[in-house]
C-alpha cells in the first residue's frame, strides 16, 4: 500500500507538471469553467478536461498496477494448487498420517516383539512412508519444472508484445507526422500495454512523437521501433533464474506472472522440497540411532533401520538387512531378550519428542502439507478484494468529472469522509468477533 | 453441584439465542455486502447511509452476543470453571449428552465469525485503498498548476490556484 501511494503521488506530479499530447485516448474536450466578478472569482474555473484527464491517469496507472499485481497472485495461486494437490490428498493417505502410523507399529512391535506379522507390517508401513516421501518430492520437481517452463513461456510472451508495440510505435509515428492520430494502433498500444503490464512490472514513457518507450528494471527494452530481445539465464542447480539483453546487460525484472513463476521457482519450491528432505533426515537419523542401540531376534549385531547413506526425501529406503529380514528389526534392548520391547517403545516415543527444529514431526510435517492450501485461501481473498478494487477504478473512469475544480474537492472530501466513518464503524466490530469465537472454543 | 435434568431440554433460552445471532449475523452479512457494492459504485451517499445501517446491525448482533453470553453463564451457574471464561466446549464437558446441539452451535457461530471477519477485511481493505486513491486524487487537484487555472492578480503577478475555496478575495 505504501508503496502505491508513493508511486501515485510521484505518478500525479508527472502528471501536473507534463504535458502528454502523446496520449491519445478520445475524450470529449470541454471548454473552460469560470468568470471574473470585479475583484472576485468565482469558481477558478479549472478546465474541466484537466480534472478529467488526471483522474483518468491516476486511475490508468492504478488499474496497471493492479493488474500487475492480479497476474502476479494468479501465477502463484496456480502453483500453490498444483502443490496442494501433491502434498495433500482426500484418501487420508497424507505425509503425517504414514509417519503417525508408523510410530503406532513400533508400538504394536514394543508389545509383541517376537510376532512376524507385527514385524511385516511394520515394514509395510515403513515402505508407504517411503514412498509417500518419494512421491511427493517428485511432484515437487514436477512443479519446480512446470513453473521454470512457466518464466520461459512468459518471457517468449513479453518478447513477442514487444515486437508488437515496436511496430505500434512506427504506425504511430509516421500517421502523427502527418497530423492524423492513428487512434486504432493507439488503442491497440493500449490493449498491448495491459497485456504486457500483467505479464511483468513495466515503466512506459511516451514521447513527444507517440511513440512509447518501455523499461524493466531501469532497463530500456523498447525505443521507437526498436525491441531488444529478453533471454532466460536459468541455474538449475542452484535454482537461480535471471534475465538478460542479447548484450549481456542484467535486467532486474519483479512484478507480473514472470515474478510469480521466478519466486516458486526459486524459492517457495526450494523451501518446501527442503523442508520435506528434513523430515526424512530426522526419521533417518532419530530412528537409526535407537535402532543401532536394540537387538533383533536372531543375532547381537547392532544395524541400522533406515540406509544411513541415503537421506533425502527422493532416495530414503530401509536398510537392505531389514527389508530382506523382518527378524533383523530392533525391538530389544537386551541381546537374547526376545520379549523385550523397549528399543520399539522408544521409538514410537519418538513422536512425541520435539525433535525436528524444536517441533514434534508430526506437527512439523502438517504444517508442510497444509501450508500450499493457507497460502491458497490467502491468496484467493487477495484477488477477491484485487478484483473489488479494479471494479471500483472502473466505475471511476466512466464517472464525469464535476463542472470546476471545487466542485471535485467538495466531492473528493464527501468520499474521503464517507470512506473514513465507514472503515471506523467496519473495524469497531472487531471485539465483538474475538469475543464470539472466544466463547465457541 | 446442581443436578442436571436432561428429561428436558435445558437450553431452550440458549438455543433460541444461538437463532437470533444466526440471524443478526446473516442481517449485518447483507449491509456489509451492499456496503461493498456502494465502495465500489463509488457513491458517497450510499456508503454513508450503509454505515449507519452497518452500526446499527452491529449493535443489534452485539446485543444478541450479550443475551447468550448471560443464558450461557446462567446454564453453567454453579459448576465450578476455575475463574475461566465459560465456553460452548465447556458446557460440553458439562452436558455431554447434549453435544450434538452444542456442536450445530459452535459451527454455526464459527461459520458466521468467518464469513463477517472475512467480508470485513474485504471491505477495509478496499477502504484503505479507496482512501489512498482518493487522497492523492486531492493531493494532486489541490496541487494542480496549469495554463488553465494560472491567472493574473490584480498588481499585474502571476498566480495559480491555493486552495478549492468556491470564491476568493481576489488583490
Amino acid at each position: 500500500m505504501l508503496n502505491a501511494e508513493r508511486s501515485l503521488s510521484v505518478t500525479s506530479n508527472n502528471i501536473i507538471n507534463a504535458d502528454t499530447p502523446g496520449y491519445s485516448r478520445r475524450r470529449v474536450e470541454n471548454a473552460p469553467v469560470g468568470m471574473q466578478l470585479g475583484s472576485h472569482q468565482v469558481g477558478l474555473g479549472v478546465n474541466i478536461t484537466s480534472i478529467k484527464r488526471l483522474r483518468n491517469e491516476l486511475t490508468d496507472m492504478q488499474m496497471t498496477q493492479k493488474r500487475q499485481e492480479m497476474g502476479y497472485m494468479y501465477e502463484k495461486m496456480k502453483t500453490f494448487e498444483q502443490l496442494e494437490t501433491s502434498m495433500a490428498s482426500d484418501s487420508g493417505g497424507d505425509l503425517d498420517m504414514r509417519i503417525s502410523r508408523l510410530f503406532d507399529s513400533f508400538s504394536e512391535l514394543s508389545n509383541d516383539p517376537q510376532d512376524l506379522s507385527v514385524r511385516n507390517h511394520l515394514l509395510g508401513e515403513a515402505s508407504q512412508l517411503i514412498d509417500k516421501l518419494g512421491d511427493i518430492s517428485r511432484n515437487l520437481d514436477r512443479t519446480s519444472e512446470i513453473s521454470r517452463q512457466n518464466a520461459t513461456g512468459t518471457i517468449a510472451q513479453i518478447n513477442d508484445l514487444l515486437e508488437d508495440l515496436a511496430s505500434l510505435n512506427k504506425a504511430i509515428t509516421v500517421s502523427g507526422a502527418t497530423g492524423r492520430p492513428d487512434h486504432d494502433s493507439l488503442d491497440l498500444q493500449v490493449q498491448k500495454l495491459e497485456k504486457l503490464s500483467e505479464l511483468v512490472d513495466i515503466e512506459t514513457m511516451t514521447a513527444e512523437n507517440g511513440s512509447l518507450e518501455v523499461r524493466i528494471g531501469g532497463v530500456q527494452i523498447l525505443s521507437e521501433d526498436r525491441a531488444r530481445i529478453i533471454l532466460p539465464d536459468i541455474n538449475d542447480i542452484d535454482k537461480k533464474f535471471g534475465l538478460h539483453l542479447e548484450n549481456g546487460t542484467n535486467i532486474p525484472a519483479s512484478g507480473g506472472k514472470l515474478a510469480a513463476s521466478i519466486e516458486m521457482y526459486e524459492e517457495r519450491i526450494p523451501d518446501f522440497k527442503n523442508r520435506l528432505d528434513l523430515i526424512a533426515e530426522t526419521l533417518v537419523t532419530e530412528i537409526n540411532t535407537l535402532h543401532r542401540q536394540g537387538f533383533g531376534l536372531e543375532d547381537d549385531q547392532s544395524r541400522n533401520f533406515f540406509d544411513p547413506n541415503v537421506t533425502s526425501a527422493g532416495t530414503i529406503r530401509i536398510d537392505e538387512a531389514i527389508a530382506n529380514n523382518s527378524q533383523h528389526i530392533a525391538a530389544s534392548s537386551m541381546d537374547g531378550e526376545a520379549g523385550n520391547g523397549e528399543i520399539a517403545m522408544a521409538i514410537a516415543q519418538l513422536r512425541s519428542e520435539q525433535i525436528i527444529e524444536g517441533r514434534k514431526l508430526l506437527d512439523y510435517s502438517v504444517d508442510l502439507i497444509s501450508n500450499p492450501g493457507s497460502n491458497l485461501a490467502r491468496l484467493r481473498t487477495a484477488v477477491e478484494t484485487h478484483k473489488s478494487e479494479i471494479r471500483m477504478l472502473e466505475v471511476q473512469q466512466e464517472q464525469e468529472a464535476g463542472v470546476n475544480i471545487d466542485e471535485e474537492l467538495s466531492l473528493m472530501i464527501r468520499y474521503q469522509n464517507a470512506y473514513q466513518s465507514a472503515a471506523r464503524v467496519i473495524s469497531s466490530a472487531q471485539q465483538m468477533y474475538d469475543t464470539l469465537i472466544s466463547l465457541v472454543r | 453441584m446442581p443436578q442436571k435434568n436432561i428429561a428436558v431440554f435445558p437450553f431452550k433460552i440458549l438455543s433460541d439465542s444461538v437463532r437470533a445471532m444466526d440471524s443478526a449475523s446473516l442481517r449485518l452479512l447483507d449491509v456489509m455486502k451492499d456496503q461493498l457494492d456502494a465502495i465500489i459504485a463509488s457513491d458517497a451517499e450510499q456508503i454513508m447511509h450503509l454505515t449507519e445501517k452497518i452500526a446499527s446491525a452491529q449493535q443489534y448482533l452485539h446485543k444478541m452476543e450479550d443475551a447468550f453470553i448471560e443464558e450461557l453463564n446462567r446454564c453453567m451457574a454453579g459448576f465450578p470453571h476455575g475463574g475461566k471464561r465459560i465456553t460452548l466446549e465447556f458446557l460440553k464437558t458439562v452436558y455431554p449428552d447434549y453435544s450434538g446441539y452444542i456442536n450445530e452451535w459452535q459451527l454455526r457461530i464459527a461459520g458466521n465469525v468467518s464469513r463477517l471477519q472475512q467480508l470485513q477485511d474485504r471491505l477495509l481493505q478496499l477502504l484503505q485503498f479507496a482512501r489512498i486513491q482518493n487522497s492523492a486524487m486531492m493531493r494532486s487537484v489541490y496541487t494542480m498548476g496549469n495554463a488553465n487555472n494560472i491567472h493574473y492578480r490584480q498588481d499585474g503577478e502571476k498566480a495559480g490556484m491555493i486552495s478549492g475555496i468556491a470564491v476568493n478575495h481576489e488583490g
